[in-house]
């Protein structure tokens, strides 16, 4: 169309910023606007995030780009520093953008009026979308966008981003600045306060506040309903020490309830999609190492992810809607004098009971904690709360321990998820006075009105979370099976004589047409098989190799190669010990009884049995405060930009998991005998 | 640590003693709920006080103590903010004499 012109994005792509207070309605217009298309990445080198998407404005490809939502431009906060950079153009890899959609909260035009006053100083082409005008309507509250226009110095667009009204407005509105580009900017009769002018000494601030409340007070008029009264009304409660924590408890019961009833079914699907698709690779694909490969490393690994993914939905789709109802902010006020006990702020509960349902998550939701100090150690904590993949491991030792004791088994529960949060506090608290040493950021929080959430805001979070997950975590883990796979594979070993002879014997009786008998011994062949295989692999000869290391917790090399192979994914302990003992992978979910009685009667090379209460116990409090899941640690890269945190985790996790099974093992030992 | 427990009700004694305050400063959090007051010094942090002038408390403006306690509530330009004590202990404020906060946008109540 027209030539480019200075200040336009790229070749022929102008870049739209939108920049607005936190709760002015930014991500809701801006899913208005480009839907699921949009993209969320990091800026580069930071743990910040931006989202991207482009659209078709007026017969043209416009990029638009999501900054973080702020109070300010004062470059305080790392999201400060780089809205301001992105403003200015000096983002590497990121065009200046070429016009500025300044969202504003109508229902509350002094205080984003003064975000609006550092904005409008950069003098990029600027267009106001004034958000909220339902509601402002209906607190009678009349706003001159045109006069408001002339005071700004750029286009009003009154909008209500949540129906979509006006949003076509604000789209030909844009269109005509991206066209107009190239005349000259018209900032000249606007008088935006500056740091000269300023009024009180040494406070750059109040000329600025000053500023919005003139403008605020000269385009406004109109008998104001008690628009808060009932946001009001209902913190009285909310916000209430007791009944606040009372409520928050509830509700968040509530999520949980509400994630482990419906997420079983999309995993139960998940998990047969893939033994299915396992079952049909060994069909058609030659037997060998090849199938193997694909069967064991790929599939297995892979769908051992995506399993995840049905909790991370849910969480993230109940999240968003916890956040945009405004509801959020009264549980992080309500917690924060709790936490602080610990050394955290309020806002990191959420995250840390996130947890319990799955530490992926929990990790992504940490990032509403300001302070990276804070958002560190609330990250390293996180893991050892019980999630869901310690569930299979608990159920386990349960059957090992109190077969038939649902009673038993119900407080041996209990113990484990309490451990696990004992810890998680407590670690909390060393960190936060050794390495990350410094009190926790005192609470200073909004809290924005009550409104109704946004059901298409929460599927949108939830698809932006479930893509960075698949995305993020996919590579690395498919990586990692694969070595998993080729450990537990090489080197190769012959079958053992007793297989072989079984074999043949199996062979005779299907001749003779007992196929049922024959059916039978060939798997108890095949059962010898692997484990005479896994004990002859890397995997095996590691857990030999470590065997010494782990004898004062009263593992056996056996359990030595669960570990070892459980490394990437915790619950993959007891498929690996059903193949040590020689149950039979399949068996060890399908038929527990089986299961339970085999381990039960495993022996050691002296005829002692390998499960006694105390090696019980202690296995318990290990895989309770062991790492051992890959795509935590993948995630947590993710949050804090480096293997180092990742790596200390994972080395603090298994320090304290070995010295707790240490301690639970002789202490066990000597009490039980 | 001021608790629930401290929150004076608003009655005509408290007013009393505030407009007898005049001119003297006190830290936000001895305000009574419902009194407002000008904000004259920000005395924390560097990274908190940056929050807080973002938010609009800083010197000059106009608060209104909503609810006591710790974290307590501010009312400033509209808009409710939660603030722990801690920081509230480092903000100094002066009383206003009237008991309504006279110009304080456009969500105040009635
Ligand atoms: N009534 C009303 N609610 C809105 C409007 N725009 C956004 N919201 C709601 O305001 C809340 C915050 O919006 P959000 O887009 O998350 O704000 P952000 O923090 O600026 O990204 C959500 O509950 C939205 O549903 C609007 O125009 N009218």
């Amino acid at each position: 169309m027209r030539q480019a012109k200075p200040g336009v994005a790229g070749v022929g792509t102008a870049c739209v910023a939108f920049v607005g207070n936190p709760n002015a309605g930014k991500t809701t217009l801006f899913n208005a606007l480009t839907g699921l298309r949009a993209k969320t990445a990091n800026f580069p080198g930071t743990t910040v995030e931006r989202r991207q998407g482009r659209v078709m404005l007026g017969g043209r490809v416009v990029e638009l780009l999501d900054l973080p939502g702020l109070y300010s431009l004062a470059a305080a906060t790392p999201e400060e520093k780089l809205a301001k950079q992105s403003l200015l153009g000096e983002v590497p890899g990121q065009a200046k953008p070429g016009v500025v959609v300044l969202i504003v909260d109508s229902t509350n035009l002094e205080r984003n009026l003064y975000l609006a006053s550092q904005v409008l100083e950069m003098g990029l082409p600027t267009v106001v979308a004034l958000n909220m005008w339902d509601l402002s309507q209906k607190r009678g509250l009349h706003i001159d966008t045109k006069k408001l226009g002339e005071e700004l110095g750029c286009a009003v667009v009154p909008i209500t981003a949540r129906t979509g009204w006006g949003v076509e407005g604000l789209r030909r509105e844009l269109e005509l600045v991206i066209d107009g580009l190239s005349a000259p900017a018209s900032s000249d009769a606007v008088s935006l306060p500056t740091a000269g002018g300023c009024s009180c000494s040494g406070c750059p601030f109040s000329a600025r506040y000053e500023w919005a409340e003139g403008v605020g007070g000269r385009c406004t008029s109109g008998q104001v309903a008690s628009g808060g009264s009932k946001t009001e009304k209902i913190d009285q409660f909310l916000t209430h020490p007791v009944i606040g924590v009372a409520a928050f408890l509830g509700v968040m019961f509530g999520v949980f309830a509400v994630i482990f009833w419906i997420a079983q079914y999309p995993m139960d699907w998940i998990d047969g999609l893939f033994t299915t698709a396992g079952v049909l690779v060994s069909r058609y694909v030659p037997e060998g190492d090849f199938q193997s490969l694909l069967v064991e490393g790929v599939i297995g690994g892979v769908g051992g992810m995506l399993v995840f993914l049905p909790q991370i939905c849910i969480l993230f789709f109940f999240l968003s809607l916890l956040e945009d109802t405004g509801y959020l902010a009264r549980a992080a006020f309500v917690m924060d004098r709790l936490m602080r006990r610990v050394g955290l702020p309020g806002k990191a509960f959420v995250p840390l009971l996130s947890a319990h349902a799955c530490a992926i998550p929990a990790i992504m939701a940490a990032r509403v904690i300001e302070d990276r100090r804070d958002r560190l150690v609330t990250i390293l904590v996180a893991p050892l709360m019980t999630c869901s993949a310690r569930i299979p491991v608990y159920a386990m030792v349960t059957a090992l321990l109190f077969w038939h004791e649902p009673m038993m088994g119900a407080l041996l529960f209990t113990c484990a998820y309490s451990l696990g949060i004992a810890a998680a506090l407590v670690m909390a608290f060393v960190f936060k006075r050794t390495i990350l040493k410094g009190e926790s950021r005192p609470l200073v929080l909004e809290l924005p009105g009550y409104k109704i959430p946004s059901l298409r805001n929460a599927v949108i979070t939830m698809f932006d979370r479930a893509r960075i997950f698949v995305r993020k975590a996919g590579t690395v883990i498919l990586v990692i099976s694969i070595v998993l796979w080729a450990l537990a594979t090489y080197p190769k070993s012959d079958a053992p004589m007793e297989a072989v002879t079984i074999s043949q014997q199996a062979e005779v009786l299907a001749a003779a047409g007992e196929i049922d008998a024959a059916v039978t011994l060939k798997a108890q062949a095949d059962r010898i098989t692997n484990r005479h295989a896994l004990a002859h692999s890397f995997a095996g000869r590691l857990g030999r190799a470590i065997e010494p290391a782990i004898r004062p917790l009263g593992f056996d090399w056996q359990i030595g190669v669960g570990v070892v192979s459980s490394f990437a994914a915790r619950e993959v302990i007891v498929s690996t010990l059903a193949v040590v003992y020689g149950v039979g992978a399949d068996t060890a979910g399908g038929d527990p009884d089986t299961f339970r009685e085999t381990l039960a009667s495993a022996q050691r090379s002296d005829g002692t049995p390998v499960f006694t209460t105390a090696t019980c116990v202690s296995l318990l409090v290990f895989y309770v405060l062991a790492m051992q899941c890959l795509p935590t640690q993948v995630v947590t890269r993710r949050e804090t930009g480096g293997w180092k945190w990742p790596a200390f985790q994972w080395g603090y996790m298994t320090v304290l998991a070995y010295t707790g099974a240490f301690v639970a093992y002789q202490v066990t030992s000597a009490l039980v005998g | 640590m001021p608790s629930q427990d401290d929150c004076k009700p608003i009655d005509d004694s408290s007013l009393v003693s505030a407009a007898d305050a005049l001119l003297e400063r006190v830290r936000v959090d001895e305000l009574a709920p419902g009194q407002c007051a000008t904000v004259c010094e920000v005395d924390v942090s560097e990274a908190s006080a940056g929050q807080l002038m973002a938010m609009g408390v800083c010197e000059g403006r106009r608060v209104e103590l909503v609810k006591c306690g710790d974290p307590l509530i501010l009312r400033v330009l509209g808009s409710r903010i939660g603030l722990s004590a801690r920081l509230a202990r480092g903000v100094l404020v002066e009383p206003c004499t009237t008991t309504a906060c006279p110009t304080d946008g456009p969500t105040d109540r009635n």
